[in-house]
């Protein structure tokens, strides 16, 4: 499943995304910028339109899987004059180096940004040394 | 013997007019700058925008993910609505390195027709989850008006009803 490019590409790798419920035919993979800080790896997610309860991050086997959920009201009688985008549930999935994964995750939800944070283990952090 | 498609009079092409019609397409869209990398037309085209209308209202709909109520400024002129603000970069974070970056940042403005059965005195917005989402009462009593077309009348054929267009000889 995990595609493993070139031995440079660092910890998070991209992975294919198939429908895993059913009902729904397919996922719109959200615009991610992924960077490193000497604590943690950040992985931020554009999905407008969910809210922190529609929110599902997992990190299974070296997997991080990002989900979000729209909630749709369906009003009767509408009549799109305009359409750039069509509302829909957002999914991606990212391989991670077996290291990464064990430390803590977390994840914060706001204005439809999903920012995971997951923490490097010790010996990967950075610990800057003065020099004087 | 020769194979030659068939097809019918009216629909004979030139074997090159789509040809023809691909390489104008494939200019006209380098002027309007849709071979240019995402960043460059950002300014343009973000937010992605969805318009709707119901009995009662109008909604515009856009998609700022990362943006509050305050980033964002916008405006009515005319028949258009104009959205405008900057997606600034987080500051916070210092000694960052990326290495997978797809969003696009800096200033952005757009324009957005509107139709005229919007009443720009009724409006409200609010922007939550990263959706903005603008309601429009609509100006009341614009119902589609039926227009009846009046035909010519000529001797030797028959009337045309009204309502028809006749053919002009």
């Amino acid at each position: 499943m995990a595609a493993k490019k070139d031995p440079e590409e660092p910890r998070a790798q991209e992975v294919e995304t198939r429908p895993v419920h059913e009902g729904q035919g397919g996922y719109y993979a959200p615009l991610v910028d992924i960077y490193e800080t000497d604590q943690e790896i950040v992985v931020a997610a554009d999905m407008p339109g969910v809210d922190p309860s529609g929110v599902e991050v997992k990190t299974e086997n070296g997997l991080l899987t990002l989900l979000g959920r729209v909630t749709r009201k369906s009003v009767k009688d509408v009549t799109q004059l305009y359409e750039e985008f069509v509302p829909g549930d957002y999914c991606r999935a990212f391989s991670l180096d077996a290291d990464v994964g064990e430390g803590s995750v977390s994840a914060e939800m706001k204005d439809g940004v999903l920012t995971v944070r997951l923490r490097k283990p010790e010996r990967a952090r950075v610990r800057r040394i003065e020099v004087k | 013997m020769n194979l030659v498609p068939w097809k019918k009079k009216d629909v004979m092409e030139h074997p090159l007019a789509s040809l023809r019609d691909e390489m104008n397409r494939l200019f006209d869209g380098f002027w309007r700058g849709d071979f240019l990398p995402e960043r460059f037309t950002f300014a343009r085209t973000f937010p992605n925008v969805e318009v709707s209308e119901t009995d009662e209202e109008v909604v515009v709909r856009a998609e700022v993910p990362g943006l509050e109520a305050k980033d964002i400024d916008l405006s009515i002129s005319g028949d258009s609505l104009f959205i405008k603000g900057e997606k600034k970069e987080e500051k916070e974070e210092k000694k960052k390195e990326y290495y997978h970056r797809e969003t696009h940042y800096g200033a952005f403005s757009r324009s957005i027709p509107l139709p005229s059965t919007v009443d720009v005195e009724k409006v409200q917005a609010e922007c939550k989850k990263g959706v903005l989402k603008i309601t429009f009462g609509k100006v009341p009593g614009e119902k589609a008006k039926k227009i009846t077309i009046k035909g010519e009348k000529t001797e030797k054929t028959s009337k045309p009803e009204k309502g028809e267009e006749s053919e002009k000889t």
